[in-house]
């Protein structure tokens, strides 16, 4: 597993996050990056089995997520204990993720934390295409993070 | 008839003042009192008063066509660009979803439903922080969301879109019913229902 440098201006955006107290430095861990990159595969692997769309899309926000850890131990990074750490997660994706189609598919990370809680809080619901759509993401992620293509 | 004062903003005297003053700031429309009032779903004579009153302080300008009075938001006044800042957050989402979903192939008809619709229809609760927004039909899901964003970058404050089908909004599901039987604004089609 390579991991491709980070630019300037990604580091410094980094920092920001650090210095805020959203992010923590950590040694990289290849290790707990390729636990988290299975666990997102397995958690993929899976959707198949499920019918409903909301459980589909919480699958696919948790692959979505496993991903983001990965990425986190691959650059040293962990998310702050506390409030937010999700959130923490969808911009530290945002940030490292700058090449098509995971940049896209980065951003995205964000809308799904929020449509995520709002399942788990709210009751809500989500149709089939919002879960293709958030299957479709976490899909590309995880591709891009086992080919380095971040 | 005066109407309460908005939830949502209740630094304007009325519902009524800051529906009217939306569809002419926010909108950035010139109508007529007789259109205002239709577009505001106010009567006349409301609108007429109301109208009055702003033209005396300067937010709103006239001029006239024939026999017509039509209104506008004046520009020159240095109210209007702090009054459109706040009614872009408190009323715009509605205004501006609709403009930009109606683009959207497959949208078939979208409503705000949540607090921020309960609030905006003068149904009392702790103030909203987001919008919620369902949009019914088969659209691109990516065209949809990314509407949503900017509608959130103009309105300051999240919009979260729920995209269902037709089929899949009939279903008997109870966030549904939920939905269905609590205050919903019309953005784009008629209610599903």
């Amino acid at each position: 597993m390579v991991t491709r440098r980070l630019s300037a201006a990604q580091q410094e955006a980094l920092t920001v996050l650090v210095e805020k107290g959203r992010l923590l430095r950590v040694a990289p861990d290849a290790v707990r990056a390729t636990l988290f990159l299975e666990r997102a595969a397995d958690t993929l692997a899976d959707l198949p089995h499920l019918k409903l769309p909301q459980n589909r899309y919480n699958l696919a926000h948790d692959a979505a997520h496993a991903v983001g850890e990965a990425m986190l131990a691959r650059h040293g990074y962990r998310t702050a204990n506390g409030p937010g750490q999700h959130a923490a997660l969808a911009d530290f994706l945002r940030i490292v993720l700058v090449a098509p189609p995971a940049d896209e598919a980065g951003r995205h990370v964000e809308r799904m934390r929020r449509t995520r809680n709002q399942l788990h809080y709210e009751a809500r619901t989500v149709g089939a295409a919002e879960a293709d759509k958030a299957v479709a993401v976490a899909t590309t992620l995880l591709g891009a993070a086992q080919g380095a293509r971040t | 008839m005066r109407t309460e004062a908005p939830l949502l903003a209740p630094i304007f005297r009325s519902d009524g003042q800051a529906r009217l003053l939306a569809a002419l700031i926010v909108m950035d429309e010139e109508l007529s009192i007789t259109d205002l009032a239709k577009r505001t779903d106010l009567a006349y004579p409301t609108v007429h008063r109301e109208v009055g009153r702003l033209l005396d302080a300067g937010i709103l300008a006239e001029r006239q066509v024939g026999r017509t009075r039509l209104i506008r938001a004046a520009e020159d006044s240095p109210l209007v660009e702090p009054l459109r800042l706040i009614l872009t957050i408190t009323t715009g989402p509605a205004v501006h979803l609709g403009r930009e979903l109606s683009g959207i192939e497959g949208v078939e008809a979208a409503f705000l439903y949540g607090s921020f619709a309960a609030r905006s229809l003068g149904v009392p609760g702790p103030a909203p922080s987001d919008v919620d927004v369902m949009v019914v039909g088969s659209p691109d899901t990516d065209e949809v969301y990314s509407a949503c964003d900017r509608v959130q970058e103009r309105v300051g404050r999240a919009v979260n879109p729920t995209i269902l089908t037709a089929k899949e909004l009939s279903a008997d599901s109870g966030f549904l019913v939920h939905v269905k039987s609590n205050p919903v604004i019309p953005v784009i089609g008629d209610l599903p229902w």
